[in-house]
């Protein structure tokens, strides 16, 4: 379907606009200039600011410099989320572009993860797909495939590839016919209300009378809170990639369509804004 | 990807979520995407450039000067360019018009060239038809040299005729010419016999006419002076007859009048003058000329022997040689000092009287030549063992006819237009020379061994094997034959010679028993036999044309003169 | 910290925490049955099952075994769902049992090199 196409690759190459910034405690030779980059919504931080750490590492002492972490408005930005939701749970609403504090020094272990090399990368999101294959299959796919077909994978998010990352993530996305979709949709969603890192549970795509679930369905299960309540007003906005899909929206679609590259569907619940 | 199941509502509804989908997509990425995108971009490239800038500064401050200078430099380089600008701007302005006129001069041209075009087109139609009209003209030309061709073929043909035509007409003169010498000759001798015919008168003892009575008159009075001049009066005659025929110069009937003119008494022979071994092996054949004062003979040793007859006696004048092997037949030319000899050799020979050597030697029989005899218009006749008959022109020394016979060829003589052959097939056959074909065939009884023919052509006497002398009688084609025999003549040989005497009246002929015989015509006995004289076989007699002399010759080299007293 | 002698089953650290005043609390305190696994060459531990709080994450839980097994701190340990996926180390381990545990337990296997991708 042509406007499944589009979808998919509206949804692979969406971006950010991103002011990289220093943080005015790391010590400089001389004032740092901002950085700016359109970062891409389903790539990883760590994966995609190779630049902004050459450019930074210009004017700060090179050995002081200690692994590089984000911030954004004192909130340390987890490299393993997925770039568009990390914009989207923490700076929807806010005046583009989206301003990111580099730091090189004081790393929030509690917080972070360490992101040594691209391989780390590469393994957490290979975890991600295998995990996901396991809600939708079973793992029965992702271990019929073979090592280069993972690699694939890999090197089409790596390269901003999306045909070479689709000719193989297509296969993924397959389920029997006769189900009606996957066995469970592999989804997370994100809230910024708790310090718990998200909610994931076993969710199916078609109830057992045989209608299909649609995201309304999900959050009523999951997180009803995020709901409307009958007659107030709209306290949250359901994000995904940056736009609010209709609670009618089939699950299952949006598994298949708006799912990120590591398969899976990530929702952002974040309040709406006040004014 | 979306399955049938999830599209299962209603298709409004889906495609409302779907829209929001899309719809809100587009919008996010206006808004987080599309306005950024290029400023972040010149961004980076400004950000790019300006830290470069921070490299190069420390230099440029350390001397003002320097800059200042290079500034300098940079103006002067300015200005060079400068000029350089107009300059190539001046030439680009030359180059533009020198490209106008040329451009002006190609459009000029151009219609040139169209018509050089055409022309050139034109020229190729041409040249196509003369081609064509080329090729016409050399397939005539073809035809006109094949034309030309077979004409000169024609024509070296017909030079081949001509000179085919030439040769025969020049042939055609020489033998006119040589008729004309033979009759210019015989006119001489006609006017010399007119003189002496005068001077005959004179005395008055010239015959005018054959009667008797002069016969008688000659008989005692010739009897004396013939030997001297009976030539001469033979001369005279034959003169007077072509006188009184007026001009007249037929050779044929002059000839067979000038035979009937011969009108001598022929004497009886008695007595032997001469007995002689004339050769040196047999003897086949002897001849008196036609004046009766020479004498030829030829043997089996080759040689042809001239003897004088003077005084009763013969007496050696000359040997003729040539013949490789034994002579069998000899002819004196009655119109030359020639003699004729057939030869076992296959050939015939010509000589002079005077020259030893042959002139002419007639070769192209293929057995032993048995007859050679003086025919018509210098022609020579032979016949021969090889069953032909051949025609021989003197003047070529070539043969010009041969006629096919039956049979073995034993002796001919000629007489006119016509050949007499005899053969051993018992028939003698008469033959025309004009038709070569044989006119008539007579029998004779036995082998003929030889034939004669009288002076006056009128009988022919042939000799056979059975003992028989045959006198036929040749006038009006009716061939009335009487036959001579006698108690102990024996033809000897198959080439036994009988002859008549010069006026007819006898017949003389050798025999086995070594005698001579002689038959009296008128009566058909036996006239005399002359005996005793030769000791083997008689081959030939030969009697003298003046009636005088009768010679025989025999197989044992013998000859005898004979005469009647 | 104090390890109840009679149970298998760790006690939690955390216990002494406060609970937050979300509805959620009690999830959260809420125990489950983690049944832990060696893979390869790594030391087993007797005690297999454990009850651990929902809270908990990989990491924490990585840590524990660590200790328990007395394994040196240089050196790694994985921990692998289903055998088929290492969870990330900030996963907490009661939606990982929500997920992937059956029989009323979550199967972890755990071991001192990369076994699975």
């Amino acid at each position: 379907m042509a406007d499944d196409k589009d979808v998919l690759r509206d949804v692979w190459f969406g971006r950010i606009p991103t002011c990289f910034l220093l943080n005015q405690d790391e010590v400089t030779e001389r004032e740092a200039e901002p950085y700016y980059l359109l970062l891409p919504r389903v790539s990883y931080l760590t994966l995609v600011t190779d630049k902004v750490k050459k450019h930074f590492h210009k004017v700060i002492r090179t050995d002081d410099a200690e692994e590089m972490w984000f911030e954004y408005e004192g909130t340390p930005l987890k490299w393993h989320y997925p770039i568009g939701v990390l914009f989207d749970l923490h700076a929807s609403n806010t005046v583009l572009p989206w301003s990111i504090t580099v730091h090189f020094k004081n790393f929030p272990e509690r917080d972070l993860l360490h992101c040594p090399s691209h391989s780390v990368i590469e393994a957490h999101f290979m975890s991600s797909i295998k995990e996901a294959d396991a809600l939708k299959h079973k793992s029965q796919v992702v271990n019929d495939m073979q090592k280069k077909d993972h690699k694939q994978l890999w090197m089409g998010l790596q390269n901003d590839k999306f045909d070479q990352f689709w000719a193989m993530n297509r296969k993924l996305m397959e389920y029997p016919t006769e189900d009606g979709g996957f066995r469970f949709i592999p989804f997370r969603i994100y809230q910024t209300l708790s310090d718990r890192p998200f909610i994931q549970k076993q969710f199916r795509p078609v109830s057992p009378e045989g209608h299909v679930h649609t995201l309304g369905d999900l959050l009523k299960e999951v997180y009803p809170v995020a709901l409307p309540t009958e007659g107030g007003p709209k306290r949250f906005q359901v994000v995904i990639h940056g736009i609010e899909p209709l609670l009618e929206t089939p699950l299952q679609w949006l598994s298949e369509h708006l799912s990120h590259p590591d398969s899976f569907l990530h929702i952002c619940v974040i309040p709406v804004p006040s004014d | 990807m979306a399955s049938g199941a999830l599209r299962g509502g209603g298709r409004a509804a889906e495609t409302r979520w779907r829209r929001h989908i899309v719809g809100q997509l587009k919008l996010r990425d206006r808004r987080q995407h599309d306005k950024f995108q290029d400023l972040i971009r010149f961004y980076t490239r400004l950000l790019e450039k300006t830290s470069l800038t921070p490299a190069r500064c420390p230099s440029s401050d350390s001397s003002l000067s320097a800059l200042l200078h290079q500034n300098n430099q940079l103006k002067n380089t300015t200005g060079e360019l400068a000029y350089q600008v107009v300059q190539l701007q001046q030439q680009i302005r030359v180059k533009d018009s020198v490209l106008d006129e040329q451009h002006a001069r190609q459009q000029q041209e151009e219609p040139l060239l169209q018509g050089a075009f055409d022309s050139r087109l034109a020229l190729q139609g041409r040249v196509e038809t003369v081609r064509g009209d080329m090729g016409a003209l050399k397939s005539d030309y073809d035809a006109l040299l094949e034309r030309q061709r077979g004409a000169e073929t024609k024509l070296r043909e017909e030079k081949l005729r001509g000179g085919n035509l030439l040769q025969d007409v020049i042939h055609l003169k020489q033998q006119e010419a040589a008729n004309m010498n033979t009759r210019n000759e015989r006119r001489c001798r006609a006017r010399e016999a007119a003189r002496s015919k005068v001077t005959v008168e004179t005395s008055g003892s010239a015959p005018t006419s054959r009667s008797s009575s002069p016969k008688r008159e000659s008989e005692r009075r010739l009897f004396r002076s013939a030997s001297a001049t009976s030539p001469r009066i033979l001369s005279s005659i034959r003169a007077l007859f072509q006188r009184r025929r007026g001009q007249s110069v037929s050779s044929l009937q002059e000839d067979q009048l000038f035979a009937v003119g011969v009108c001598l008494s022929a004497r009886l022979p008695v007595r032997a003058l001469h007995v002689l071994e004339a050769h040196e092996q047999g003897i086949n054949a002897v001849r008196f000329n036609s004046s009766s004062e020479l004498l030829a003979t030829g043997g089996t040793d080759r040689a042809v022997k001239l003897w004088d007859v003077r005084a009763g006696s013969l007496t050696h004048r000359a040997t003729l040689d040539g013949s490789t092997e034994g002579v069998t037949c000899i002819e004196f030319d009655p119109k030359g000092p020639r003699v004729l000899a057939a030869s076992y050799d296959k050939s015939a020979l010509l000589w002079r009287l005077d020259d030893p050597v042959p002139k002419v030697t007639l070769t192209g029989h293929s057995r032993k030549v048995t007859a050679a005899r003086f025919g018509l218009n210098l022609q020579v006749v032979t016949g021969s063992a090889d069953r032909t008959i051949r025609l021989w022109d003197l003047q070529r020394a070539c043969c010009v006819q041969v006629v096919e016979v039956p049979s073995y060829c034993s002796d001919l003589v000629c007489t006119g237009y016509c050949i007499i052959s005899g053969h051993y097939d018992s028939k003698i056959r008469v033959w025309d020379t004009r038709a070569v074909r044989c006119i008539q065939e007579l029998p004779a009884h036995g082998k003929v061994t030889s034939l004669d023919i009288s002076p006056d052509h009128r009988h022919l006497l042939s000799c056979c094997r059975d003992d028989c002398l045959q006198l036929i009688d040749l006038r009006g084609r009716s061939y009335e034959r009487v036959c001579f025999r006698a108690d102990g003549f024996k033809c000897g040989s198959d080439s036994t010679k009988a002859v008549i005497s010069p006026d007819g009246c006898f017949l003389a002929a050798g025999s086995a028993d070594g005698a001579v015989y002689i038959w009296n015509v008128s009566t058909g006995n036996l006239e005399t036999r002359l005996p005793d004289k030769h000791s083997t076989s008689i081959s030939a007699v030969s009697w003298s044309p003046s009636g005088e002399y009768v010679v025989s010759v025999d197989l044992s080299r013998r000859a005898v003169l004979w005469r009647d007293f | 910290m104090s390890d109840n002698a009679e149970s298998p089953t760790e006690t939690p650290k955390e216990e002494s925490q406060p609970p937050p005043d979300d509805t959620s609390t009690n999830d959260e305190k809420k125990k489950i049955d983690v049944l832990l696994k060696a893979v390869g060459d790594t030391p087993i531990m007797k005690t297999k099952k454990w009850a651990v709080e929902r809270g908990r994450t990989i990491l924490s839980l990585s840590q524990f075994i660590s200790r328990f097994l007395k394994i040196e701190g240089s050196e790694q340990l994985f921990i692998y769902v289903n055998q088929s996926f290492a969870p990330s180390p900030d996963q907490e381990v009661g939606i990982l049992f929500d997920c992937f545990g059956s029989d009323n337990k979550l199967v972890l296997h755990y071991c001192k090199s990369q076994a699975w991708g």
